[in-house]
């Protein structure tokens, strides 16, 4: 008996150790170690990767205006939003992977709680994002920093080991890393191109991108004519979103930034699937922030052209430009 | 809760910790631990069936003493009877009472009545056919003097409900298990090896080849009208797959965890698809259904040593009885039908036992004979899946009209490369052919994996054993639940 138990228990602890091992040395999530740099082709956790930098540069670099928002906050450039601000404004990029309300709120709660200015805020919601959830959701790409959620470090970190254990994660992992190229198996857990961040204002671009819209429009959206024309849906209302929680979030943000006396906007995105936001929900925005609130949702001049966005979900940096025109003009 | 669960891994660590560690001193503690075990196993499925499986357990057990102790033919005759008709009357109801009211509203119809007859919505409970067939071959043995019946009812009980073969089998004999329950059990190295090797082997099959084919059969026989031809063979070579993966894939399970509990239970699967012929494909698939039938309702019919004609009906009554057996539906029983007129000109021309030995016994390769022979035997199974897995006869027969009207068609073939090319990719049908090798390779052996590796490094055997718990957990996330539950 007492071999039998000695012999599985070798059997199951070598590949834990070889795992856990390679795990520790690879840190391939990057959120076991220093980084001054995130930038990378593996998939990573945005909202970590937000508030790490912004933790590793607040002390020299006292931000004092934010855009809060999920990946389509990437049509924001903090450079372009700084030119409607004070000339003393110093903005940062402080979006997370589907960002939802509970993620701005306790991002915003944090900020004030260390006494950060918030002279500045910009907030982009999605209707189908924002308030799809009001806790912290498991899984490596979406759980929160739990500096900023309060939800243990044990939690956050098993979540990534969970994800790295996962048999497709590990192929594509050594995958990529023997051969140094990408294949469309690994699409789940590495970028197909290079993501760049910007080490100050985390501000995230994909080069190869926008160099091929530069390029050459035509053929780039020759490949994804097919996807826009299955995605032209019929306009129509949203069923209300906006739960009871997520009104005592939405609350508190208001407070915190009334309490900071700041020039916030809140934007609600114009997503390609041309569905409007809630009337009861733009309503119970409205009253809650004194009418800040710019509601680009449903068909409209943006929506109705599929050249004003990357894919089906994220708009285009020209979008984010002209969102910010007519919102401080 | 199903063997691949991690509630399972759970709830089998702590029956195994408790049995061999706490109280493996004592076998009535570990039969009571085993007999509740099994009772919370139930009970995960319907805690409400436990009543119905507690009472069959009961019956049985009274009515085997009562056997016993009669003092005439008939008295024993008698209590025999009783059992069975209750046996059978809770099998009925269960499972066939819908069909019978269904079949004969549709019988009044067909000669111009309008009946109004109401079904009932009845749960099937989960392995009712398996633990019914247990008790009964029980009071048929006792019934018949090969055995004495037992007087203690923990025994008895956990005879009938082992969870390792509670609810799919395979289907035990009290001659076999019963005084393995009652002997002590000492722990014993290498049959726990041998388990778990089994137990690996078993989840390869349902997790990888099982549910990973499943996919793809239930794209095509949900909407059969929707391809072509050749797609709807290969849905149906699939579904061959699926079924023998799932099922003896079950089954290595079951052996496997009994074996890491010091149990033997009876095969059920030999490599039927390495078989030359469909005598052979039937000594080799579900064995302990096919000798339940043979021993207690082919050999008292007459068997085979009583005229041809008799012969050939008793032939075609264990097969029509046992599609039966396998759900209420036409389809199942044109399933049985199907497979009894396969094996008839074998038992004609007194040709069923030929092949007694495993194909190619003491050669690495079969012959061209032997290929073109197992290639047939394959093509007619598959043939007859069809019908097992159709919704209805007529969905069945249409799916095969649909078959026989594609192959000219050259369009189809295209669309079937295209098919597998595009939709099913490499990986499935690699993981198959390394099935069907590891199968061939280990087809002298109770189950494939046997010997295969003893006598590599231990490294190697290792790197072997990783990659097939690797592919395991690659396709876990497909799960399904296992075929032979619904029966």
């Amino acid at each position: 008996m007492s071999r039998f138990t000695f012999k599985l228990f070798i059997f199951s602890i070598v590949p834990i150790v070889i795992l856990l091992g390679s795990y520790l040395y690879l840190d391939p999530f990057k959120v076991l170690y220093h980084y001054d740099d995130y930038s990378g082709r593996l998939s990573f956790n945005r909202d970590y990767v937000s508030t790490q930098t912004f933790l590793n540069k607040y002390n020299g670099k006292n931000y004092n205006s934010y855009i809060f928002g999920s990946s389509r906050t990437i049509a924001y450039d903090p450079a372009s939003w700084k030119k409607y601000l004070d000339n003393n404004a110093l903005p940062y990029l402080f979006d997370a992977s589907c960002e939802s309300v509970y993620g701005i709120y306790t991002k915003l709660r944090y900020l004030d709680s260390i006494h950060a200015p918030l002279n500045n805020v910009l907030i982009v919601m999605d209707n189908d994002f924002t308030f799809a959830t009001d806790h912290d959701q498991p899984g490596y790409l979406f759980i929160k920093h739990p500096l900023i959620s309060h939800n243990g470090y044990w939690n956050f970190h098993m979540n990534f080991i969970k994800a790295y254990l996962h048999p497709y994660f590990l192929f594509s992992l050594y995958t990529y890393r023997i051969t140094g190229k990408y294949y469309s198996f690994m699409q789940n857990y590495i970028n197909k191109n290079d993501i760049v961040l910007d080490s100050i204002t985390n501000r995230m671009v994909v080069p190869v991108r926008e160099k091929e819209l530069k390029d050459n429009p035509d053929l780039y959206y020759s490949k994804l004519i097919p996807m826009f024309e299955n995605g032209n849906g019929e306009v129509r209302d949203s069923v209300d979103m906006i739960s009871s929680a997520a009104v005592t979030m939405l609350e508190e943000i208001s407070s915190i930034l009334r309490k900071n006396n700041t020039n916030y906007k809140i934007v609600i995105s114009p997503l390609y699937n041309k569905i409007k936001f809630s009337v009861n929900d733009m309503k119970r925005l409205d009253s809650i922030f004194s009418h800040n609130i710019y509601d680009f949702s449903g068909a409209n001049e943006i929506t109705n052209d599929y050249r004003n966005y990357y894919e089906l979900s994220h708009y285009r940096l020209h979008v984010g430009d002209t969102i910010l025109r007519r919102i401080y003009h | 809760m199903l063997f691949n669960s991690i509630e399972f891994l759970i709830f089998f660590f702590t029956v195994f910790v408790l049995y061999w560690f706490i109280i493996n001193k004592s076998l009535k503690l570990q039969n009571i631990l085993l007999l509740f075990a099994s009772y919370f196993f139930y009970a995960n499925w319907n805690w409400k069936f436990l009543f119905l499986l507690a009472f069959s357990t009961f019956l049985d057990y009274y009515t085997g003493l009562k056997i016993e102790n009669s003092g005439s033919k008939r008295g024993k005759r008698t209590w025999l009877w009783i059992s069975v008709a209750i046996n059978l009357g809770f099998l009925g109801f269960f499972k066939y009472f819908n069909f019978f009211i269904e079949s004969f509203a549709e019988l009044l119809q067909s000669i111009g009545f309008q009946p109004h007859m109401s079904t009932l919505s009845i749960i099937l409970p989960v392995g009712i056919s398996f633990y019914t067939f247990h008790g009964l071959s029980y009071i048929f043995d006792i019934y018949n003097g090969k055995i004495k019946p037992t007087r203690n009812f923990v025994n008895y009980s956990l005879f009938v409900s082992f969870f390792p073969l509670l609810v799919a089998g395979p289907i035990e004999r009290a001659t076999h298990l019963l005084p393995q329950v009652e002997k002590p059990r000492k722990f014993n190295y290498n049959q726990a090896v041998d388990g778990l090797k089994q137990i690996l082997w078993g989840l390869f099959k349902k997790i990888v080849i099982a549910d990973g084919c499943a996919e793809y059969v239930n794209l095509i026989f949900d909407n059969p009208s929707a391809y072509s031809g050749p797609i709807l063979i290969i849905g149906a070579v699939f579904f061959a797959f699926q079924i023998y993966g799932d099922f003896s894939g079950y089954t290595d399970i079951a052996l496997g965890i009994s074996r890491l509990l010091g149990f033997e239970l009876l095969r059920n699967f030999s490599y039927p698809y390495f078989s030359r012929d469909i005598a052979e494909f039937w000594r080799r698939w579900h064995i302990s259904l096919s000798s339940w039938f043979r021993d207690y309702l082919y050999i008292p019919l007459g068997g085979s040593r009583t005229g041809i004609w008799k012969k050939i009906r008793n032939t075609f009554i264990i097969f029509i009885v046992s599609g039966f057996w396998h759900g209420a539906n036409w389809t199942f029983i044109a399933w049985g039908f199907l497979n009894a007129l396969y094996i008839m000109p074998l038992i004609i021309f007194s040709k069923n036992r030929d092949h007694l030995a495993i194909v190619a016994e003491n050669r690495s390769l079969p012959s061209f004979r032997e290929f073109i022979s197992m290639a047939v035997t394959f093509m007619l199974t598959t043939f007859a899946w069809i019908f097992f897995r159709a919704e209805s006869i007529s969905a069945a027969c249409s799916y095969i009209r649909s078959i026989w009207k594609g192959i000219p068609d050259i369009h189809g073939y295209a669309a079937a490369a295209g098919f597998l090319y595009w939709n099913v990719g490499f990986t499935l049908p690699f993981l198959i052919c390394f099935f069907f090798f590891i199968e061939w390779m280990g087809r002298r052996d109770k189950y494939a994996l046997e010997s295969i590796g003893n006598t590599w490094p231990r490294w190697s055997r290792w790197t072997f054993y990783y990659l097939l718990i690797a592919s395991c957990i690659i396709y876990i996330d497909k799960g399904q639940n296992f075929i032979y539950f619904q029966f």
